[in-house]
């Protein structure tokens, strides 16, 4: 009885063990479910962006063809106008300003009867056919005449500004370019000679940058 | 079936499964990525710009459009270069300070003749330059270069020359020439905006440029 319980049992053994052998058909399926998965997962999420995507297009193509060009235009025509209107006005200069600094600069033993003003990078533009800078300089030419030559020294001291006083000169780079001595017979005064003079100079930039708002800041290059 | 098969089915399949996923489903998801993560956020940046460029221009186009405002615009810069408007203001703020008006020219500058491309690069808008003479006194003329300040149209005055002169009467009375610069630019079209605004694919594309390309200019002189 013993022996055929030992082979009863080791028959058992031998089933058991060729149960462990066999297919591993559920890692198998899983493996091939994973896989799967990842495809149609893959399809799906390529479809719902695909969608998702092509509604923003649709919502796109709606908006373009609802642009209004007539409203757009007039609102890009003003934009733009005022833009140039903007840098128009930067090259404005105050010339009352000028004048009345010219005025209040002035001693009363001179009288001006000649006045020319003009931008100089209009010269440097036709020469070196550049644009012109930003903070242009402004030459002015005068022509007076006064008696003697203290008063036009003194004219021109003015014009340069007093070096004790804290405002600013009118002119820079004053230059007499001519002076004429009137000939006189027996009235000539105490004073001096009656004469004309030329003279040549540079508008202080800080006298025209006090005029308008709009003005880029002058500085003294 | 032998023990070796049996042993190596399933890494086997797991290999399989991994170059199906390499060779089929990667591609997939790579196309899907750059869907997402280029194209829609282009998209959606055109859609918000659209949006955003609709609600600025309504809100822009009423600003300009209560009180007339386009028309101040257009007269201080007009869309021609309306030469013979320009001289009719300069003779009316004459007359208004009674002054004299002895010669008076109007022409575009050489440059923008012979090139017929703008005068200043960088600048959108063309300039209409001229001189006039006038005859009056010194407050009178103060006054009228006031007055140039205040014209509706955006005159700049360049060059100033003064010089006292003997009247008919025997008077003192000044000579001014007084060189100046106007303005001007051509309008932009339905058809400019239209053509910017298709130029525009990616909303990364430089800001466009909604001013026609300057034409030639015509020379007039009175």
């Amino acid at each position: 009885m013993d022996i055929r319980k030992g082979v009863v049992i080791s028959r058992t053994n031998l089933i058991d063990s060729k149960k462990e052998a066999g297919l591993p058909w559920k890692g198998i399926g899983l493996v091939i479910f994973v896989t799967l998965f990842l495809w149609a997962g893959a399809f799906f999420y390529k479809d719902y962006v695909q969608k998702q995507t092509s509604a923003l297009q649709n919502q796109l193509e709606s908006l373009k063809s609802g642009r209004d060009y007539n409203k757009i235009a007039a609102v890009a025509d003003s934009q733009s106008r005022l833009d140039a209107i903007d840098q128009a006005l930067e090259d404005r200069v105050d010339w009352n300003l000028l004048f009345k600094k010219l005025e209040e600069n002035t001693i009363p033993e001179v009288t001006f009867n000649n006045f020319d003003v003009k931008n100089s990078d209009e010269i440097n533009s036709a020469i070196f056919a550049s644009s012109a800078s930003q903070n242009p300089e402004y030459e002015v030419s005068l022509k007076g005449t006064t008696q003697g030559l203290n008063n036009l020294a003194k004219q021109i001291a003015v014009f340069e500004g007093n070096k004790n006083d804290k405002t600013e000169p009118l002119f820079t780079k004053v230059t007499i370019q001519k002076i004429d001595i009137k000939k006189t017979d027996s009235n000539q005064t105490e004073s001096g000679h009656a004469l004309d003079f030329n003279l040549e100079a540079t508008i202080n930039p800080a006298i025209l940058d006090t005029g308008f708002e709009n003005k880029p800041k002058v500085t003294n290059q | 079936m032998s023990d070796y098969l049996k042993i190596s089915i399933l890494p086997l399949t797991a290999i399989v499964c991994l170059a199906v996923i390499w060779l089929f489903v990667k591609p997939i998801y790579d196309s899907t990525k750059k869907i997402r993560d280029v194209t829609k956020p282009q998209v959606d940046s055109l859609v918000q710009r659209e949006n955003e460029m609709r609600q600025r221009s309504d809100k822009l186009y009423s600003g300009i459009s209560e009180g007339d405002q386009t028309d101040t615009i257009l007269n201080a810069f007009p869309d021609t270069e309306n030469s013979k408007e320009l001289i009719s203001q300069f003779e009316f703020l004459i007359n208004q300070e009674q002054m004299v008006l002895s010669a008076i020219s109007v022409e575009p500058p050489p440059s923008a003749e012979k090139s017929g491309i703008a005068p200043q690069s960088g600048k959108t808008y063309r300039e209409v330059s001229g001189n006039f003479e006038v005859r009056g006194s010194y407050s009178q003329f103060k006054q009228l270069i006031a007055d140039l300040n205040q014209l509706n149209r955006i005159v700049n005055v360049n060059k100033i020359q003064i010089a006292n002169t003997t009247g008919e009467e025997g008077g003192t009375t000044g000579k001014y020439i007084i060189d100046f610069t106007a303005y001007w630019q051509p309008p932009v079209t339905t058809e400019d905006v239209r053509s910017g605004l298709e130029s525009i694919r990616n909303p990364k594309d430089q800001p466009m440029n909604l001013v026609p390309a300057p034409e030639s200019n015509t020379n007039i002189s009175t």
